[in-house]
């Protein structure tokens, strides 16, 4: 009976109005420097967008190293808990672990081996669960991503990681894009190809420093031949894809055109 | 606690907002201590002038060229590439720079060094070819070939059967446009230029951005041999080339030296005189290198505006720290539209409406709005056509080249290697 006294006034002892405060003081002051932080990236985004993958990557490991850091003080430097707590609050996280394959343990387990081992960052383009877009946040347990008609989707990590994830740029500003054109097979293919390079090439998107590649390839469709003309070509910014294939196909059909490729037939 | 956390707040935000924050926008063209991008455009005399567009006279007179400051390698590394060419092991050569880094003077200085034992050949473009046979005419031109362009084949047979001569060419950049045809016609000069470089020594001056890009299109390293960088001026050739300015900037430099009054004939020598007078520059250069990051042009600008606006007679009364500063702001209030437009603008060395009609696939009324805006916000110089204003031209002020060039690198709009 007298054990059982003694433990539930240490257990008073552990969690004192004084200690509370603290603890809460110090959960502010990591909450305002979290807060600075990301206004901070967020300007260096307007300011160097160049780099607004790295400002980007960036916030989702600086708050876990706040936030482990603030645990880790208030546990060993504030509450210091006797050895026997620490033990009763494994056996007790233990049990939480045991229950955890409930879905949020679960997302927030695989949002810390998304942050570990990335399949992708914010900024990128990918394909997850069934949704193209933009990365724009990734948080302990969900991702958010902005598709380019202007939706934000939220995507369980877990669910992130269970299925297969399409990673178009991989880090990198920059994105191969792939745009068809179908030819009747009369057509000078060698002529085609050309224009549609040139085309491709004055587009004020195309990244320039990565090639640009023209595939020729042939296919029967609806009881006759056809040439397929595929451009693989950079655009400059992930954010441009749509308005990139937009302006190739202008420049190729104009270009097409004029050379009345599509009057051959 | 409370009110250190308060006060600890907002001082981060002030502070952060004082770190990444763009300057503010300054309405006022005439204050003092700031130079709107606007009131530069505007000390430019062709700004605004309306008349027929004209190709600029390209010719070299040893009076107005100034020897190239802090380029003796670069020199040395041409002159070598010419003596190779007279041993008939003849390359394609380069010399690649930022704009306003002086690669027209260092072109002049090899002209100059050259003139007396060589024939010379300076050529200058104002108009991009869209067609193999406007780029052997273009080259024809220059040659002063008179026969109408059959082949590539025959162009190569005349250039070649022309007397043997360094040809420089300052401009490469206005060959360069991005729109249908240029390509081939391009590869047509390139192929030109290859087969009769045994014959000629080309020697050709090409934009920092502008090389990146024939670069990446046309694989442009691989063919020429000798290619010299030159970059903006370092801190002390930037004091050197302020210096040798001064006389024109109507400023007086002579000082009194000490010992002279106490032993009257003790005379210092000259070079500690020259020495001393130079030391009054050094705080200014050292201020006008910060801001300008060794842009010449720019540096310059800021200390002749500074001169009028204090207005003083000698450099000693002139104080470094209310030399004059630059206001960009207007750039940091750019869309993404009016950047694009104003990369292809920088690559180029210029556009008129109609050519950036062509490369943004938009009307020329369009087109012509988008010049004039940013025209308007002082970070182009405008030549206005009466005949057509599908030919009026747009260039970047000259003075804030190398400030729009990193803005662009910055935004992704230019690409660097």
């Amino acid at each position: 009976m007298e054990s059982t006294s003694n433990a539930l006034h240490d257990l008073i002892s552990i969690i004192s109005l004084e200690k509370i405060l603290l603890i809460m003081m110090i959960c502010a002051f990591a909450w305002v420097l979290l807060f600075i932080i990301q206004l901070s990236l967020g300007k260096l985004k307007v300011k160097l967008p160049k780099y607004r993958l790295l400002w980007g990557r960036l916030y989702p490991f600086i708050r876990l190293f706040i936030w482990a850091g603030v645990i880790i003080y208030t546990t060993v430097g504030i509450i210091a808990p006797h050895q026997n707590v620490v033990l009763a609050m494994i056996g007790s996280i233990s049990i939480v672990i045991g229950l955890a394959t409930q879905e949020p343990a679960k997302n927030m387990i695989a949002g810390f081996i998304i942050m570990l081992n990335p399949p992708y960052r914010v900024g990128d383009m990918v394909t997850l669960a069934g949704h193209y877009g933009e990365v724009t946040k990734l948080e302990w347990s969900v991702t958010w991503l902005r598709t380019f008609d202007d939706n934000t989707v939220m995507i369980p990590n877990a669910e992130a990681l269970s299925t297969a994830i399409s990673n178009a740029n991989s880090g990198a500003l920059d994105e191969m894009v792939a745009i068809s054109f179908n030819l009747p097979v009369s057509v000078d293919h060698k002529k085609a190809m050309a224009l549609a390079k040139e085309a491709t090439q004055c587009s004020p998107y195309t990244f320039l420093n990565k090639p640009i590649n023209v595939i020729l390839g042939t296919h029967f469709n609806f009881g006759q031949h056809l040439q397929t003309i595929t451009i693989k070509a950079y655009v400059m910014d992930v954010r441009l894809e749509k308005k990139f294939i937009s302006d190739i196909n202008v420049r190729v059909l104009d270009a097409f055109k004029n050379a009345q490729f599509y009057d051959a037939e | 606690m409370a009110f250190s956390f308060n006060n600890l707040l907002a001082r981060s935000q002030s502070l952060i907002s004082k770190l990444t924050q763009p300057p503010q926008v300054n309405d006022d063209d005439n204050q003092i201590d700031q130079l709107s991008l606007k009131a530069i455009a505007q000390t430019y005399r062709q700004h605004g002038q309306r008349a027929q567009l004209q190709a600029v006279s390209a010719s070299v007179t040893s009076e107005h060229v100034m020897m190239p400051i802090g380029r003796e390698d670069a020199l040395e590394d041409i002159q070598r590439a010419i003596s190779q060419w007279q041993n008939n092991v003849g390359e394609l050569n380069a010399i690649v720079g930022p704009f306003a880094s002086g690669l027209s003077t260092l072109m002049q200085a090899v002209y100059l060094q050259n003139q007396n034992n060589h024939t010379l050949l300076w050529l200058s473009f104002y108009h991009a070819p869209l067609s193999s046979k406007e780029a052997i005419n273009q080259l024809y031109a220059c040659f002063g070939i008179n026969d109408e362009p059959s082949s590539i084949t025959e162009a190569i047979r005349l250039i070649n059967a022309q007397p043997r001569q360094i040809i420089l060419i300052d401009d490469i950049h206005k060959l360069m446009l991005r729109r249908m045809g240029n390509y081939q016609a391009l590869v047509t000069i390139a192929t030109i230029l290859m087969e009769t470089r045994q014959q000629h020594c080309w020697i050709i001056g090409c934009e920092k951005y502008v090389w990146q890009r024939l670069r990446s299109q046309y694989q442009i390293t691989h063919f020429f041999k000798t290619v010299v960088h030159i970059d903006h001026f370092s801190a002390t050739e930037l004091q050197q080339f302020l210096w040798s300015q001064l006389p024109c900037l109507n400023i007086a430099t002579d000082i009194e030296i000490e010992t002279e009054t106490e032993v009257e004939t003790n005379t210092p020598p000259p070079e500690q005189i020259a020495l001393a007078q130079q030391a009054l520059l050094e705080p200014h250069a050292k201020v006008l290198m910060q801001t300008s990051l060794g842009h010449p042009k720019l540096a310059l600008f800021l200390l002749k505006q500074s001169i009028l606006a204090q207005q003083v007679n000698h450099l000693s009364k002139l104080s470094s720290k209310t030399l004059l500063n630059l206001d960009a702001s207007t750039l940091y209030q750019l869309d993404e539209e009016s950047l694009f437009a104003l990369a292809e603008i920088y690559v180029h060395g210029g556009l008129t409406v109609e050519n950036l009609s062509h490369i943004f696939n938009i009307s020329m009324e369009k087109s012509s709005l988008t010049l004039e805006f940013l025209s308007r916000q002082g970070l182009l110089i405008t030549q206005y056509c009466d005949s057509d204003f599908g030919r009026h031209f747009y260039q970047i002020t000259p003075v804030i080249s190398n400030l729009v060039a990193l803005h662009l690198v910055n935004h992704n709009k230019l690409f660097s290697v």
